[in-house]
């Protein structure tokens, strides 16, 4: 009797407890790559490109051989709803899977959507268990299908190469990396706005072809698109956060006008110092940079003590110009926060803040904003002078 | 005697952590709870006396009835009006029991298995919890002793692995509001814990009793020594606005680990511990109604109601709420702090007086 009993017991919960209910093989599922969402033509209406993985086209297939980079390894399926979800369900109707999202690395807005506010577009991505708050955020300049359906020659699957191409901009410290909960966070804080990578299509000279290119960043006031900064003042913003890591900075020759020569960026730090006086906020951005000698065009020795402060004054030039180039932009064209000015007010000053919260955004943009650099120049790399003919 | 096993103090250490532990991890109400903004972390450290404090009025009363528990204590203190207040306790430990496995069902329905009925998870679980009631209290302290070591490594382990992503200036500026709402955020996230009912209970199976305040205390730190880091983490990583909107903000930090690129998607792991905390949470907590109610009615031996009371959490827990919302507003720190605070310190304090006054105790022989 006991035994039956056990028996019977472990027969209801094997059928029970597998854990298996919600269950989804592998080829019932469309894993999505990326996914572009746009105005549809519709009035009201959101058209979403969803990049699918074809998992038969990557199999066996050699990355880098020559002809992988005609056989696409994504599939682009292109569907309308009045929202995200709406649209991905009605996209079932095209595909002959279920779309899933977890694998999702690359989320891209349309300009004319971004500039309208991403508010409800974004409120999926953080609500449905699905899609992770990882995923990187960008702009598109233009439309965002077009991202989503261009190839990339190197890689199979083009989101991981804008992927890649996100991570790796540290080396130019010219695009910024943002990802869903970054944005988020930066949303919901009552003191900043939030800012996103920006990416867009560019014409390639030699083949005619179009290639995806990251330039830059993509403002927003609260959740509104209202610009986008180019690489150099992306760089200007990237300094104020201290986020700058690598990268090449031109200055003129000291010895010719005329000639260029590079420094790179071994490290950089920035401090925000705000200060209150008189109810006249000021705040006084530090920054720190160290650097060498990377490239210069021949024919003249730079390395002496005086040609090398000469050099630091024109890079700590460029820094300031670029810094100043962002906060033209940002603080008096647009009036939106992106810099933390807000947090690092509140923070100071926690008291004051109570009153400066509710008229922030119009103080904001007559804040009086010094900026500090202090740029160093050390080594020279492997070689002193440069290579002479005779 | 209902209950002949022992536990050891540490047993018991472990078994109340795991079930204050899990659903803090899962659910982390106290950020939407005063303070109200980054200064919980500070609240998480002052819990850590004002929950030994609230403990305070059932160790008197412990010390004065040695070798009886909660109901047979109410019982020698109020006569057969006790039985009144032990039913109270009865249906708390029901309610309770019934409430987490709710939890359990609602967090398993919303992330890894939004399609199947939540009724499935809470049978299930009941289930467990009624077979492991069958097998008594040493039995489920020590499934407890191999579950918490692993529970509690794994969570220092999305501590030190989120440590990169935790920008700590979110925590800034401190005390802003002042100390009042940092002290009222500490008592909210103390008065929820149960730990007074738990000693009252199972005191008398503890074998060195003599100990017990070390362990107290012992039990204070280690949930202090969790929910502190858990705030700042949560904080620095999605900013105070953030952690109040996400329902699980606890999980989705474990989401967002990424160590160069190839850990990373260990959520699923953090499902399979969690659900394994929760089921020796809710095994407790039922065995504990279960007996109470063995005790009030004088039964002698616990078994026969298992399936009964079994039955009846799995209903309560259904029933109990109609959706997630309204589980929610229950749990909210307005509701449950008030209500647990009456059971917890208000009525053991009071029957402590009564006590005193009346000049009841057992001496010890």
């Amino acid at each position: 009797m006991r035994k039956n009993l056990i028996l019977i017991l472990i027969i209801i919960m094997g059928t029970i407890l597998i854990g298996c209910w919600s269950r989804r093989e592998l080829d019932t599922i469309a894993i999505i790559s990326a996914m572009g969402i746009d105005k549809s033509e519709e009035e009201g209406k959101l058209s979403v490109a969803f990049q699918i993985i074809k998992p038969s086209e990557l199999q066996g297939a050699i990355p880098s051989g020559a002809g992988s980079a005609s056989s696409k390894g994504v599939w682009v399926l292109t569907s309308t709803g009045y929202t995200i979800i709406d649209a991905a369900r009605n996209a079932t109707m095209q595909s002959d899977r279920k779309l899933f999202f977890p694998q999702n690395k690359i989320v891209v807005i349309g300009e004319e959507l971004a500039r309208e506010g991403i508010t409800p577009l974004i409120d999926f991505l953080n609500r449905d268990p699905e899609p992770r708050r990882t995923s990187w955020l960008l702009i598109a300049k233009g439309k965002a299908h077009d991202i989503i359906s261009a190839k990339h020659e190197q890689v199979n699957i083009p989101a991981e190469a804008i992927e890649n191409m996100i991570k790796s901009s540290s080396a130019t410290s010219m695009a910024v990396q943002v990802n869903i909960n970054e944005f988020l966070k930066n949303l919901a804080s009552p003191t900043s706005d939030p800012i996103a990578c920006r990416i867009e299509m560019i014409q390639d000279h030699q083949n005619k072809n179009q290639k995806m290119r990251l330039t830059g960043a993509s403002v927003f006031r609260k959740d509104k698109l209202v610009g986008f900064l180019d690489e150099h003042e992306t760089r200007g913003l990237n300094w104020i956060l201290g986020k700058v890591v690598s990268g090449i900075i031109l200055v003129k020759s000291p010895k010719d006008e005329n000639e260029d020569v590079a420094l790179e960026i071994i490290r950089a730090s920035s401090k925000i110092i705000p200060e209150i006086s008189d109810d006249q906020i000021k705040i006084t951005i530090e920054i720190k940079e160290e650097g060498n000698l990377a490239e210069q065009l021949p024919d003249i020795d730079l390395t002496n003590t005086k040609t090398f402060k000469e050099l630091e004054q024109r890079k700590a030039q460029v820094i300031k110009n670029e810094v100043q180039s962002v906060l033209e932009k940002a603080q008096k064209e647009w009036g939106a926060d992106i810099f933390g000015f807000g947090d690092a007010v509140h923070r100071k000053y926690p008291k004051e803040w109570k009153t400066l919260q509710t008229k922030w955004r119009d103080v904001f943009p007559t804040i009086n904003v010094e900026i500090k650099v202090d740029a160093r120049l050390r080594d020279t790399g492997l070689s002193s002078a440069p290579v002479k003919g005779r | 005697m209902l209950e002949k096993g022992k536990i050891s103090n540490n047993q018991f250490i472990l078994i109340f952590v795991i079930s204050r532990l899990m659903l803090t991890m899962a659910y982390l109400p106290y950020v939407n709870a005063p303070p109200w903004n980054q200064d919980l972390w500070i609240s998480a450290i002052l819990a850590f006396p004002i929950h030994i404090l609230l403990v305070l009025p059932v160790y008197f009363l412990t010390n004065r009835f040695p070798g009886q528990s909660l109901i047979q204590s109410v019982e020698t203190i109020l006569g057969s009006w006790g039985k009144i207040i032990g039913a109270l306790y009865v249906w708390f430990f029901l309610h309770r029991t019934a409430v987490i496995l709710r939890e359990l069902g609602e967090f398993l329905k919303a992330i890894p298995y939004p399609e199947t009925p939540i009724i499935v998870f809470i049978t299930a679980t009941a289930l467990f919890a009624a077979y492991s009631i069958y097998k008594g209290l040493e039995t489920i302290c020590r499934v407890a002793e191999i579950v918490a070591p692993l529970v509690l490594a794994s969570v220092f382990l999305v501590f030190i692995m989120i440590a990169k992503d935790v920008d700590i200036y979110a925590l800034t500026p401190v005390l802003e509001d002042g100390i009042i709402p940092v002290i009222y955020g500490g008592f909210v996230i103390a008065a929820r814990s149960t730990l007074s009912l738990f000693l009252w209970m199972l005191k008398p199976f503890i074998n060195e009793p003599e100990k017990i305040r070390t362990t107290v205390v012992l039990i204070s730190f280690i949930l202090t020594l969790h929910l502190t880091p858990t705030s700042i983490t949560t904080i620095g990583v999605f900013g105070l606005e953030q952690a109040k909107i996400l329902n699980f903000p606890f999980f989705h930090l474990v989401r967002m680990i990424n160590i160069g690129s190839f850990l990373e998607r260990i959520d699923a792991l953090f499902i399979g511990f969690w659900v394994l905390g929760m089921c020796i949470d809710i095994a407790i907590h039922n065995y504990l109604a279960v007996l109470s109610a063995a005790q009030l009615l004088k039964l002698k031996d616990y078994r026969p109601i298992v399936v009964a009371m079994g039955t009846v959490i799995v209903s309560l827990s259904i029933l109990q709420a109609e959706s997630v919302v309204e589980l929610n507003e229950f749990l909210s720190y307005k509701v449950l702090t008030w209500y647990n605070l009456f059971f917890t310190f208000a009525l053991p304090l009071l029957l402590l007086i009564v006590a005193v006054i009346g000049k009841k105790r057992i001496d010890y022989k």
